[in-house]
């Protein structure tokens, strides 16, 4: 199929194939002329100012719900992660069509629902109608905003009802197989009172050389006293485009452990964004970086406490080989109302070769007078006393690095309380380090029971 | 190791001029020093500045944003803020054609 791009004829094809409601078909003509009416953002803007996107040609992808017939030629390879046995649901989508799903009915006897955007919209519309069309998608960002809710090709929804406890966790995959196609899909969670899950939501790409370029957003809303643990793993081909806002939001005693691993992907810029809403919220943000030849990975995280006696706690680590590059931005924003807001971020750096770049800029905006947010950010080699140790005891260099990663990473892994999410991680960082899934010792830290 | 690639035509890279292209999703500036054609990263090894949009003097292109110089010949910095040198590409004339073979640094 040919290259579309993204013209007004393009959305116009988009908007023909649409089936879902008209409101939401309203809320994508908006997002459209929005769209218009903004340009794409360029180095002069400060948060793209170590984001380089120049090289980058969105007139060279073609919108995922434009693949029409060659849908069912794909050739899908997700052996890699068939590693689901140890989850209560899993929903699996391929270049934004649906590929396979469990249970069968996204709707279960509880109330939960996990399922498919297009399914929520025509099964369970009042619950989540208003976030999508308030707070949910936000068009005026930016430019890619709103190109993601214009062409929004599916994505998934969680909901669970007030006082459910979701014991299993739940295991959400989006995979590209197609080249050169853009993926806007879209990740809401929504937890009623006192409600809690665990999902973790994988993007990947079956094959690591297709190009392919991803606008995506996910929205985590946190009802009063709610829990969610959420882990992304964003493991895409080594030629997409991965342009990403995230955000929760917290209402009064809601708690977030919210985990990034950030490996694939030749370009990322994604905006992380957590309100603090109500009093007595607690979020805590981890995240691992690891990137390796030209990858550019640029997170932007923001930490908004807009109510007292919050708490949040943040903590990235980089790992950079080759001539890649890391930018990580964080800022600590605490509202004059914020009293008694206690505030952390670090980012960790680990630079493995002598080309590779790390940027930290942390930040404070402080508004209220009676608060603690501290900040911090390192950036450091390798030891090669360590390497050599390693390597004089039998392991090879890749073994040897490997174990000197695991352990930069491990403050960040040992926060993952669930151990086959925390195997999943580990598995992650050790493939891209060419050492072999299965392997004798795929991982060097040990696997906690508790 | 790479092939060269067409990256533009002479007629539109006059003596003096710069010229920004993209290839294999890299940002390359491409440059006329009095006849003679070279091209390098435009990434300033400083802050990352987009290079082709300074100014281009002899063979030394300023860094819009913080008036690192580079040799556009060699890579070479040649004032603070910047001390790394910048990568260069070969580059060969085909006819009215201009061809770039991306480094590997």
């Amino acid at each position: 199929m040919s290259k579309t791009g993204f013209s007004k004829s393009t959305f116009q094809s988009v908007l023909k194939h649409y089936q879902g409601p008209s409101w939401f078909e309203e809320i994508r003509k908006q997002a459209w002329d929005s769209c218009c009416a903004q340009s794409f953002p360029s180095q002069n803007d400060e948060e793209w100012r170590r984001t380089d996107i120049r090289a980058w040609d969105p007139e060279s992808f073609i919108p995922a719900d434009l693949l029409g017939n060659q849908k069912s030629a794909r050739n899908i390879d997700l052996d890699a992660t068939s590693d689901t046995a140890d989850y209560g649901g899993v929903l699996i989508t391929v270049d934004g069509t649906p590929y396979s799903q469990k249970p069968e009915h996204p709707l279960t006897t509880d109330g939960i629902f996990f399922g498919t955007l297009d399914q929520a919209l025509s099964d369970i519309p009042d619950r989540i109608q208003s976030y999508l069309s308030a707070q949910a998608l936000k068009l005026n960002h930016d430019r890619f905003s709103a190109m993601h809710t214009a062409f929004l090709n599916g994505g998934t929804v969680l909901h669970v009802p007030k006082g459910v406890q979701l014991e299993v966790p739940l295991y959400d995959i989006c995979a590209l197989a197609s080249e050169h196609i853009a993926d806007c899909s879209h990740l809401l969670v929504i937890l009623e009172e006192n409600a809690s899950a665990t999902l973790l939501h994988k993007v990947v790409s079956t094959n690591k050389t297709l190009p392919g370029m991803h606008i995506g957003a996910v929205d985590l809303i946190l009802k009063e006293g709610s829990k969610l643990n959420y882990i992304e793993l964003q493991n895409w081909g080594d030629e997409v485009w991965n342009f990403s806002r995230q955000q929760a939001l917290l209402q009064n005693n809601a708690t977030l452990q919210w985990t990034t691993a950030c490996l694939g992907s030749y370009v990322s810029k994604a905006n992380q964004e957590i309100a603090l809403e109500g009093s007595g919220a607690v979020a805590e943000m981890n995240g691992i970086m690891f990137a390796n030849n030209r990858q550019h990975l640029s997170y932007h995280t923001k930490q908004h406490h807009m109510a007292p006696h919050t708490q949040s706690d943040l903590l990235y680590a980089g790992a950079l080989n080759d001539h890649s590059r890391s930018v990580w931005r964080g800022m600590i924003r605490v509202e004059p109302d914020a009293q008694k807001t206690n505030a952390y971020q670090r980012n960790d750096n680990l630079l493995l070769s002598e080309e590779a770049r790390a940027d930290s800029i942390p930040g404070l905006e402080i508004e209220a007078d009676d608060v603690r947010c501290t900040h911090g950010a390192t950036a450091g080699k390798i030891d090669a006393d360590q390497i050599f140790y390693a390597m004089c005891r039998g392991m090879s260099e890749s073994e040897a690095n490997l174990m000197v990663i695991e352990g930069f990473f491990g403050r960040v892994y040992d926060r993952v309380t669930s151990p086959s999410i925390r195997h999943q991680l580990n598995q992650a960082v050790a493939d891209k380090l060419g050492i072999e899934s299965g392997s004798e010792h795929p991982s060097f830290i040990s696997e906690s029971t508790s | 190791m790479s092939e060269y690639h067409k990256v533009t035509t002479l007629s539109e890279l006059p003596i003096g001029s710069k010229k920004l292209i993209q290839l294999q999703g890299r940002a390359i500036a491409v440059f006329n020093v009095d006849g003679e054609f070279f091209a390098i990263d435009d990434v300033c090894t400083h802050d990352g500045g987009p290079l082709v949009e300074g100014d281009l003097e002899g063979c030394e292109i300023e860094c819009p944003r913080h008036g690192a110089r580079f040799d556009v010949r060699t890579g070479q910095a040649r004032s603070m803020p910047a001390f790394e040198n910048v990568a260069t590409h070969l580059v060969k004339v085909e006819g009215n054609d201009l061809l770039v073979q991306l480094s590997n640094t």
